[in-house]
């Protein structure tokens, strides 16, 4: 029985035409004594002989190397469009740098002032004058200064900011300040001016 | 060789064996598709230490599972009606078609190597990565599976044919 078990693979491999001559050798001997399989044989080569002429090969889907060319074009457009990106993508990287280098330039920049009040031609009331500004880049060997109608009326050192209050009731009437900055021999390096107007406490809504 | 060599060449034999393996013709041609496509991105990965073939069916059997676990219904039947313009007789073919798609993988592949691509055992054993040995006794245990679920040995039809 066992045998025939062998037998029944080279029955197979016969039929595919896969034996070798002496496979077949034994093949023959054991089928000339052996019914069983020689029925198994005559099964096989009809079985085999259905295979073949059932299993059907088919032709390719219509235009199934066009969509497959089509595609790998989108891919390799895509690849394109990547490659693409790259001298974007390094002139968007050379404006960041430029604008980083810009802001450096301004953080490291000439001294400047800005004044936070009060407003240009402002009408303040004669009680609540103050005056007050700040500073880019100053640095710490400068000082600041305000002037009201050329006379210094506050100055600071360290702070980027200058704050001055008036004490006591301003007559009313036009004054002109001034916000500098002076280096060590008192030499302005940097100024503004402004003008705003003093009138009594409540009569401001009245203008 | 260049890619449009191996469309050209290998097309045609990779989308019959998909088909062999899948039973359904639309899968197939997804299957196939997919493949191709694949191996066009990988190609320059290809190294040519094995057979052309080889490298792609394993991209596609690997495609094939991929569309199975994804999609559980490409096991049933094919679609008549597409198979029906290509071949006439439709019905048998049909049958057997089927049962070989519903073949366990390892007799699967033997049988659709051979009788979709026309392998010699040689060729299958080293396109699946197995001995010949194997090859012969699955290719045996397969047609054996088949001819039982065709019924045919409890009717007689092989041998009556």
């Amino acid at each position: 029985m066992k045998n025939c078990d062998n037998i029944k693979l080279l029955i197979q491999a016969f039929v595919d035409n896969e034996l070798s001559a002496e496979e077949q050798n034994v093949l023959e001997t054991h089928i000339n004594e052996c019914k069983d399989c020689q029925a198994e044989l005559e099964n096989a080569k009809k079985f085999n002989k259905l295979l073949k002429e059932n299993v059907t090969k088919v032709d390719l889907p219509p235009y199934f190397e066009a969509k497959l060319w089509a595609r790998i074009e989108r891919e390799k457009s895509k690849r394109f469009s990547f490659a693409k990106l790259i001298p974007i993508t390094v002139g968007a990287m050379c404006v960041i740098f430029f604008a980083v280098l810009s802001f450096q330039h301004l953080k490291t920049g000439k001294p400047d002032i800005y004044i936070v009040s009060p407003d240009v031609n402002s009408i303040v009331p004669d009680n609540d004058v103050t005056i007050s500004a700040a500073f880019y880049n100053k640095p710490k060997s400068q000082e600041a200064q305000i002037l009201i109608n050329d006379e210094i009326v506050a100055r600071e050192k360290e702070s980027d900011q200058i704050i001055y209050t008036s004490d006591k009731n301003m007559k009313e009437g036009y004054y002109k300040m001034k916000i500098q900055l002076i280096d060590k021999n008192n030499k302005v390096v940097k100024e503004k001016e402004q003008v705003f107007y003093v009138v009594p406490d409540g009569k401001e809504s009245e203008l | 060789m260049q890619f449009e060599e191996v469309v050209t060449m290998y097309s045609d034999k990779l989308f019959n064996m998909v088909f062999g393996f899948t039973g359904n013709y639309d899968d197939a041609s997804d299957i196939t598709q997919e493949t191709l496509f694949l191996a066009y991105k990988n190609f320059g990965k290809f190294r040519g230490d094995s057979n052309i073939y080889t490298w792609l069916y394993r991209i596609a059997k690997n495609e094939c599972y991929k569309h199975f676990n994804k999609n559980k219904t490409s096991l049933l039947p094919l679609n008549a009606e597409i198979i029906k313009e290509a071949v006439p007789d439709v019905e048998n073919k049909l049958r057997i078609q089927k049962l070989i798609s519903t073949l366990p993988v390892e007799y699967r592949e033997p049988i659709v190597l051979k009788y979709y691509n026309d392998m010699p055992y040689e060729e299958i054993a080293s396109t699946i990565g197995v001995p010949v040995g194997t090859i012969r006794s699955r290719l045996a245990r397969g047609k054996e599976m088949l001819e039982k679920k065709l019924n045919l040995r409890d009717r007689g039809l092989s041998t009556s044919h």
